[in-house]
């Protein structure tokens, strides 16, 4: 009982909240008996805790929520029972004592969970089943016996299925990508990246791209996880291209420690009102175009793996209109 | 010794109360409303309450060594006795925080 408290963080909190924190204090009101959960729940060793004056735990039914006050003023919602008891002939009034912070947090966690998956079921069922009734449409024109098409048209039609595929392929890396951060999975393997070289091997995989301007010095190099910079530069890319418009161009600057790449074009830019919840998960532009393309979950991915290697990722309008969806990380020390 | 009223007729010592709460949640709001009933109640006319939240006033709470919120500490008449919990059971905190007559049932029909 006299021990001093447990490492503070979740885990002891965890470890708190499945074991009741006792507080006994006798006729005085004074703090005579307490345990280790009650020492973790109240941030304070069973030293400074017993003698300390308390008070008479009064509860009205089965229980109460009341808040403790930490070291520092912090506060802490726990549940408590009130009892009495005698020890060797002197009553002692006993206090119960169950963290339901983790519990409201646990149950908003949870909310939060079942609105996501909600959320996916509903933009995966949209964002398949339009390219998979399109490539179903296609094949079934190929197959017809009595349609016959010329080889120019043939080579459309397998394009436009090549381009379905294409969208559903990428939506299936996005939502294993959403599964990895979700699982906390995401562990940036993190090394220095050069950034030039990295940006055009990118470009080199969009097929039939429009001509992108690319501002940078070949030296510059960032402190990240390789894989994780090109979906973030993928995801920029493809958001530039499918919402944007040309002149497209690519900005690197090293600064105060930090590199930050920037992805911009002339295209009719973001709605001020929808700018804040850009980078929210599932967020889309209602009422534009936007709203029939794009899964919403991009920006999110571009934000959670920024982050995740030390970076953040922010949009800013362009000078001249149009978006610059920028990305910032550390900078690698020069070799 | 002379000029001293009947005992009958001596004033009842005025009780002040001390009530720290956690910002303005509910429960804080509660527990007040609670302390202003039973001392309405038993000390009708001669009591002061005071309400701290211990949110703004860590260094005063830290002072009194708050560790839990509500509670209501009896500032006077010593002994200062503390109770924590929202106060809804009144019968029992007025008892203990030690108010005259709160041994006594309630008048019937009369709430709390």
């Amino acid at each position: 009982m006299s021990e001093p408290p447990p490492e503070s963080g979740r885990a002891a909190r965890v470890m708190a909240a499945l074991a009741d924190g006792i507080i006994a204090v006798d006729e005085a009101g004074t703090i005579r008996i307490c345990n280790p959960a009650a020492e973790e729940l109240l941030g304070r060793s069973a030293n400074e805790l017993i003698g300390t004056p308390f008070g008479y735990p009064v509860v009205n039914g089965e229980s109460t929520e009341i808040d403790l006050v930490l070291p520092g003023g912090r506060t802490r919602v726990v549940e408590m029972r009130a009892t009495t008891a005698t020890l060797v002939g002197e009553p002692l009034h006993v206090a119960a004592l169950r963290d339901v912070t983790i519990r409201h947090e646990a149950e908003q966690e949870m909310e939060a969970e079942l609105e996501r998956n909600s959320m996916v079921i509903a933009v995966v069922a949209h964002e398949v089943r339009n390219p998979l009734t399109g490539i179903g449409m296609l094949v079934d024109m190929l197959r017809e016996p009595e349609e016959t098409f010329t080889d120019q048209e043939r080579t459309d039609v397998l394009d436009q299925i090549a381009d379905r595929t294409s969208r559903l392929q990428s939506l299936v890396k996005k939502l294993l990508t959403v599964a990895k951060i979700d699982a906390q999975a995401v562990r940036a393997m993190v090394e220095p990246v050069p950034v030039l070289e990295l940006i055009l091997e990118r470009l080199a995989e969009f097929a039939d791209r429009p001509n992108v301007n690319v501002t940078c010095d070949p030296h510059v190099r960032v402190l990240a996880d390789r894989s994780e910079l090109s979906e973030i530069l993928i995801n920029y890319l493809e958001n530039a291209f499918r919402y944007g418009a040309p002149p497209f161009e690519i900005h690197v600057a090293g600064r105060d420690g930090a590199v930050e790449i920037r992805v911009c074009d002339h295209g009719p830019g973001v709605p001020e009102a929808f700018r804040p919840r850009l980078f929210e998960r599932f967020s889309r532009e209602s009422r534009s175009r936007r709203e029939s393309k794009g899964s919403g979950l991009g920006l999110w991915i571009v934000r959670s793996l920024a982050q995740a290697n030390g970076g953040e990722a922010y949009f800013e309008p362009g000078d001249q209109g149009g978006s610059c969806f920028c990305v910032r990380l550390p900078e690698a020390p020069p070799t | 010794m002379e000029d001293q009223p009947p005992a009958a007729l001596t004033p009842m010592a005025t009780y002040a109360f001390r009530m720290y709460v956690a910002g303005r949640s509910r429960r804080s709001q509660a527990a007040e409303e609670n302390l202003r009933a039973l001392c309405d109640f038993y000390l009708p006319g001669c009591h002061e309450i005071e309400i701290v939240d211990a949110t703004e006033q860590p260094a005063l709470a830290e002072e009194e060594r708050i560790l839990a919120t509500p509670i209501v500490i009896r500032k006077s008449p010593l002994p200062g006795y503390r109770v924590i919990g929202d106060l809804s059971d009144r019968s029992r905190a007025a008892f203990l925080l030690g108010l005259p007559d709160s041994g006594r049932p309630s008048p019937e029909g009369q709430r709390l």
